[in-house]
C-alpha cells in the first residue's frame, strides 16, 4: 500500500509540466551551458535515467535510512525534515488540545443544558464556526492580534524559552485549534445526549450517585469513545489542515516547506513529506484502535 | 363485540373521522412524502434553502443586478469606498466589488456544487453496481479508495494542481477524484446490507438484471444519505476552493472566484494591517461565502434529519 503511494506520487511529480532544471540554474546561465553541462548536472543531482530506475533507487535509499538530498541546497531532507517537524508537531498537538478540551468541554455543557440558552447559543456558533474558512479565521487573528493589537508576533517560532516558545505558538495554534472546535463540539454534544439516555446512566442516577458522577463518570466516559474515534482521524487532517495555517501565519513547517517544494518541484522533499503524512494515518488509524479498545470495555482488541 | 362498538372511547371516534374521510376520498392529497414534510417543518433548513436560492439567483442572474463587469479595470476609480456608483466600493483595479462577488459566485457554486455532484455520480454509479456485483473489481476499487484516503486531502490536492495545472474545470476533476472514494464507500456500504434484504433476493429470483436491481431498486434505498452527503461536500468544496486561492493552488487570480475576491488580503503573501481600513474589498465576499456555506449546512442538516428514519417526527 505505502509503495503504491509512494510510486504515484513520485509518477505525479515526475509527469509535472516543466522541468527541474529550470528551477535550479538561473536563467542566464542555463542559456550558456551546453548540452554535456546541462547532462552532467543531471547525473550528478540524480535526475538521469528512466522514472522507474530513479524511483527504485529512491525506494532503497529510504528503506536505508537515506531520504535523499534538497535538489535546492543539497542539504540533507532527514536534517531539513528534523528542523521543520518539530514547529508542525508543536502547532498541531496545540490545536489539537485547544480543540479537544474546548470541544468537549462546550459539547458537554451544550448536551448537559439540553434546549435552554446556553446550548442554543453553542450550537449557532457551532453551525458558524463551521461554515467560517479556516484563512480567513486566520487572517482575521493575525490583523486583529499581531498587526494592530501587536500582542502577538508573527512570521517566526520563539527563541528557545518556553515564555516565548508559547508566545509565538498561540495565535496560529489558536486559529487552527478554534477552527476544528466546532466540529468536535458537535460531535461531542451528540454522543453524549446518546449516552445520556442510556439506561446505566438511569441506573446510575437511581443508585443516588451525585450529578457529576453521573455525568462525568457514566455519560461522559462512553460518550469519550466516538469523540476519540473523530480526534484520530483529525489527527492527518491537522498536518494537511496546518499547510493553509502554515502558509498564512508564514509558520517554518512541513506544511510552507511542502508547498515551496511542490512550486520548484523538489522531488525528495515532496516524495519525504508525502511518505511521512501517508504514515500518519497509517500510524493514527492504528491509534485509534488501541484508544476505542481503552475506552469503551465492549470491544476487544483482537 | 357490540359492547365495543357501544362504549366508543375519544380515540375511538378520531379513527372513525379519518375512515370516514378516507372513504371520501378527501385524505389522498394529504399523503405527501414523509422526508419532504419532515424538512419544511423544520425551520432553520426552510431558512437555509431560501438562502441557499437567493444567493443563487443573484449570483447566476448577475446582469440584472449589477451593471459591471467583473473583471473590467476602471484605474480611475481604484480604491474607492462604497458609494452610489459601486454599491460596494471599488478594489484596487477598479473593479466593481459587488459586480465581482456575483460574478465569482457563479464559479464558487459550479466549482462546490459540480465538485459534489460530480463525485457523488462516480462514487454511487460505482458503489451500487460494483458493490452489488462484488468480486475483484470491488476489491480493486476498494484498494483504491483507501489510497485516496489515506493521503490528507489537501496535499493530494495540492500535488494534482501541480500536476494538471490551474483552471476551474481541472479543479473541479480534482476535487471529484479527491471526493469519489468518500461517496463509493458509502453507496457500498449501504448495498452490502441492503443485498441480504428479501425484497432483493426475490427480484434476483424473478431474474432481472444486475444492472436494473442495483439502479431501479438499490438506488432509491442509498439516495437519503447521497444527498445529505452531497450538500456538505458542496459547502466543503466551496471552502477548499477557497483556501486553495489563498495558498495560490486555486483558479487563476484574473477570474474572479470567492476565493480569489477574499485572496486580495493576503496580497501574494503579505498581510498589512491597514486591512481593516479596507473592509469593502474583502469583508463582504467573506460574509457571503459564510452565509452560502451555512445556508447549505442547515439544508444539509435539515435533510439528514428527515431522511432518518431512527428520528420521528
Amino acid at each position: 500500500m505505502l509503495l503504491i503511494i509512494t510510486f504515484l506520487i513520485y509518477a505525479g511529480i515526475e509527469a509535472m509540466p516543466g522541468d527541474v532544471i529550470d528551477f535550479l540554474i538561473p536563467m542566464d546561465q542555463l542559456a550558456e551551458m551546453t548540452a554535456e553541462e546541462i547532462a552532467a548536472f543531471r547525473a550528478a543531482k540524480g535526475l538521469d535515467g528512466p522514472m522507474i530506475v530513479r524511483y527504485l533507487s529512491w525506494l532503497k535509499d529510504v528503506c536505508t535510512g537515506n531520504l535523499g538530498y534538497s535538489l535546492q541546497n543539497n542539504m540533507p531532507v532527514a536534517t531539513l525534515m528534523m528542523q521543520k517537524l518539530p514547529a508542525t508537531i508543536e502547532l498541531s498537538l496545540a490545536s489539537l488540545i485547544i480543540s479537544t478540551f474546548l470541544g468537549i468541554l462546550l459539547g458537554m455543557i451544550s448536551a448537559l443544558k439540553k434546549g435552554k440558552i446556553a446550548d442554543n447559543v453553542l450550537t449557532v456558533a457551532g453551525m458558524i464556526g463551521v461554515a467560517i474558512p479556516q484563512f480567513l479565521f486566520g487572517i482575521f487573528c493575525i490583523i486583529l492580534f499581531s498587526l494592530n493589537l501587536n500582542w502577538f508576533p508573527v512570521g517566526q517560532r520563539g527563541d528557545g524559552t518556553l515564555l516565548s516558545e508559547l508566545h509565538h505558538l498561540f495565535l496560529p495554534a489558536f486559529a487552527l485549534g478554534i477552527s476544528q472546535t466546532a466540529g468536535v463540539m458537535r460531535y461531542s454534544r451528540s454522543s453524549m445526549l446518546d449516552s445520556m439516555n442510556c439506561d446505566y446512566v438511569k441506573t446510575a442516577r437511581a443508585k443516588g450517585l451525585p450529578e457529576w458522577r453521573v455525568n462525568l463518570f457514566h455519560g461522559f466516559r462512553v460518550a469519550c469513545t466516538p469523540v476519540m474515534v473523530l480526534i484520530g482521524f483529525r489527527l492527518p487532517t491537522l498536518i494537511s489542515g496546518a499547510i493553509v495555517i502554515e502558509n498564512i501565519f508564514q509558520w517554518p513547517g512541513v506544511g510552507v516547506w511542502f508547498t515551496d517544494a511542490i512550486k520548484t518541484q523538489n522531488t525528495p522533499i515532496i516524495m519525504s513529506v508525502g511518505l511521512f503524512m501517508v504514515l500518519m494515518v497509517l500510524i493514527s488509524s492504528l491509534l485509534v484502535d488501541i484508544l476505542t479498545a481503552v475506552l469503551d470495555p465492549r470491544v476487544k482488541l483482537s | 363485540m357490540t359492547n365495543t362498538t357501544m362504549k366508543k372511547t375519544a380515540l375511538d371516534r378520531k379513527l372513525d373521522k379519518i375512515k370516514a374521510a378516507e372513504e371520501r376520498g378527501l385524505l389522498g392529497k394529504k399523503h405527501t412524502n414523509r422526508t419532504l414534510r419532515k424538512l419544511t417543518s423544520n425551520k432553520l433548513a426552510v431558512c437555509g434553502a431560501i438562502l441557499f436560492l437567493v444567493i443563487c439567483v443573484l449570483c447566476f442572474g448577475a446582469p440584472l443586478f449589477t451593471e459591471y463587469s467583473a473583471t473590467a479595470f476602471d484605474l480611475r476609480a481604484k480604491i474607492s469606498p462604497p458609494s452610489m456608483e459601486h454599491i460596494l466600493g471599488t478594489d484596487q483595479m477598479g473593479r466593481d466589488i459587488w459586480a465581482r462577488i456575483l460574478y465569482g459566485g457563479r464559479i464558487s457554486i459550479i466549482v462546490g456544487l459540480g465538485s459534489a455532484l460530480g463525485a457523488a455520480l462516480l462514487g454511487v454509479t460505482l458503489g451500487l453496481y460494483v458493490g452489488y456485483k462484488g468480486g475483484l473489481m470491488d476489491n480493486v476499487l476498494i484498494k483504491i479508495s483507501d489510497i485516496f484516503q489515506s493521503i490528507p486531502q489537501m496535499v493530494l490536492i495540492i500535488i494534482m494542481v501541480a500536476l494538471v495545472g490551474q483552471s476551474m474545470e481541472n479543479l473541479i476533476i480534482i476535487f471529484i477524484l479527491t471526493g469519489w472514494p468518500g461517496m463509493y464507500r458509502m453507496a457500498r456500504s449501504k448495498v452490502l446490507s441492503l443485498k441480504q434484504q428479501e425484497f432483493v433476493q426475490a427480484l434476483r429470483a424473478f431474474g432481472i438484471s444486475d444492472l436494473k436491481i442495483a439502479f431501479k431498486h438499490l438506488l432509491p434505498n442509498t439516495l437519503g444519505p447521497v444527498v445529505v452527503n452531497i450538500t456538505l461536500s458542496t459547502a466543503m468544496f466551496i471552502l477548499q476552493e477557497a483556501a486553495l486561492s489563498v495558498l495560490g493552488y486555486g483558479v487563476p487570480m484574473e477570474i474572479a472566484t470567492w476565493g480569489n475576491i477574499i485572496n486580495v488580503i493576503t496580497n501574494g503573501g503579505t498581510i498589512r494591517f491597514d486591512w481593516l481600513q479596507y473592509w469593502w474589498m474583502w469583508l463582504p465576499c467573506s460574509i457571503m461565502l459564510i452565509l452560502f456555506v451555512l445556508a447549505i449546512n442547515f439544508v444539509g442538516d435539515g435533510l439528514r434529519d428527515a431522511s432518518d428514519p431512527t428520528q420521528i417526527g
